[in-house]
């Protein structure tokens, strides 16, 4: 009972501030390649105030993201959450994004993941966490894959970006999968 | 071209009543067994003030393109026997999920949802334009994947052990139909 649940290696999990992070969540949605491996959705802009309601909204629901802080020098560099609907099945669905464009591809999203599947796994008592990445993010499933989720499927041409289709992938990692 | 969308020989596709058909979605919603079948949300009976409340819901969000619901009736005869619904429409990839339900056992193994589903996939089709169609079944339902399988739909992906229902682990099944593989029959 001595680990630190919200601390990782590189990362650690925060709480979310709408006051002081909206401005910051605003910029990095308006990152259209950082929003296009987010988000099947069409990229649309937002104020401050608009992303400030959203993010209290969510809290207002009890269910807020998680900020992810870069442990060195406590930078906030990107967000994630696990949604359980519904709760019953001990399933919840991973929502991850590092927004600071300079912390892709050094290990901060996987060390940060590996932070959230523990919560689920020791604190949410879950089952199995679920995600789904698009074809086109190749460097997220390899990431995924390093903490230990195996494809479980594809949703074939879901979607259709840049006049091209592509799939949509489903990942999942059992408890007893699970190294922690 | 065949533009009776909605009127099947057996069944029609109708709009809802917030009313009387509440009324009759609530008795539906004392069947567990149906509620396993249609939803993977906890099973609770509603009363009919819950889907008054849910059948407005829908109507505002048909307002807005962003789901089509239908209640499924017989010619000539008022009386609600099932529900449809395409939702989770996403536009710009020709995408949506739908799910169909017939309330009463006495009233399936009739045709009754297989001629409401050819005319949902129609409409999905050649009404709403949409390149793909997907529902999702429970791992122990095999009657609902034989029903998804006899219309084309093609398992996609096995969400492994994501469904607890009656002390047993299921797996979440992904199934879907796309436009080209769809016939019109």
């Amino acid at each position: 009972m001595t680990i630190d649940l919200f601390r990782g290696k590189l990362t650690r999990l925060a709480a979310m501030n709408p006051e002081t992070d909206a401005e910051m969540v605003t910029r990095w949605n308006e990152d259209t390649e950082y929003f296009r491996l987010l988000d099947s959705g069409p990229p649309r802009l937002f104020t401050s105030k608009n992303t400030k309601e959203w993010m209290e909204k969510r809290i207002e629901r009890g269910k807020p993201e998680f900020l992810i802080r870069e442990l060195e020098s406590d930078k906030p560099i990107g967000f994630c959450a696990l949604w359980t609907p519904p709760p019953q099945h001990g399933n919840a669905f991973v929502a991850i994004g590092i927004g600071e464009r300079d912390y892709w591809g050094k290990g901060y999203g996987s060390d940060a993941l590996k932070t959230l599947v523990r919560y689920g796994f020791l604190e949410l008592n879950l089952h199995r966490v679920s995600l789904g990445v698009f074809e086109y993010n190749a460097r997220a499933i390899k990431a995924y894959e390093k903490v230990g989720f195996k494809m479980e499927g594809r949703e074939r041409s879901a979607m259709l970006r840049d006049g091209k289709r592509w799939d949509f992938f489903c990942m999942g990692i059992l408890r007893s999968e699970w190294v922690g | 071209m065949n533009t009776q969308l909605f009127k099947g020989e057996k069944v029609r596709l109708t709009a809802l009543n917030p009313d009387k058909d509440a009324e009759v979605m609530s008795a539906w919603s004392h069947d567990a067994d149906f509620l396993h079948r249609t939803t993977t949300e906890i099973a609770a009976p509603i009363p009919p003030p819950g889907y008054k409340k849910k059948i407005e819901e829908w109507m505002k969000d048909m307002d807005k393109n962003e789901v089509f619901v239908f209640g499924i009736r017989q010619p000539g005869d008022e009386r609600l026997i099932g529900m449809a619904q395409i939702y989770w429409v996403e536009w710009p990839h020709g995408a949506a999920h739908f799910t169909i339900g017939i309330g009463k056992p006495e009233d399936r193994n009739k045709g009754l949802g297989s001629e409401a589903t050819r005319l949902l996939l129609r409409y999905s089709f050649h009404e709403l334009n949409l390149h793909r169609l997907a529902t999702f079944v429970s791992s122990w339902n095999a009657d609902g994947l034989r029903f998804l399988a006899r219309f084309g739909f093609v398992e996609e992906f096995r969400r492994r052990e994501s469904l607890y229902i009656m002390g047993q682990r299921y797996d979440q099944v992904g199934v879907s139909l796309l436009k080209e593989e769809w016939h019109d029959n």
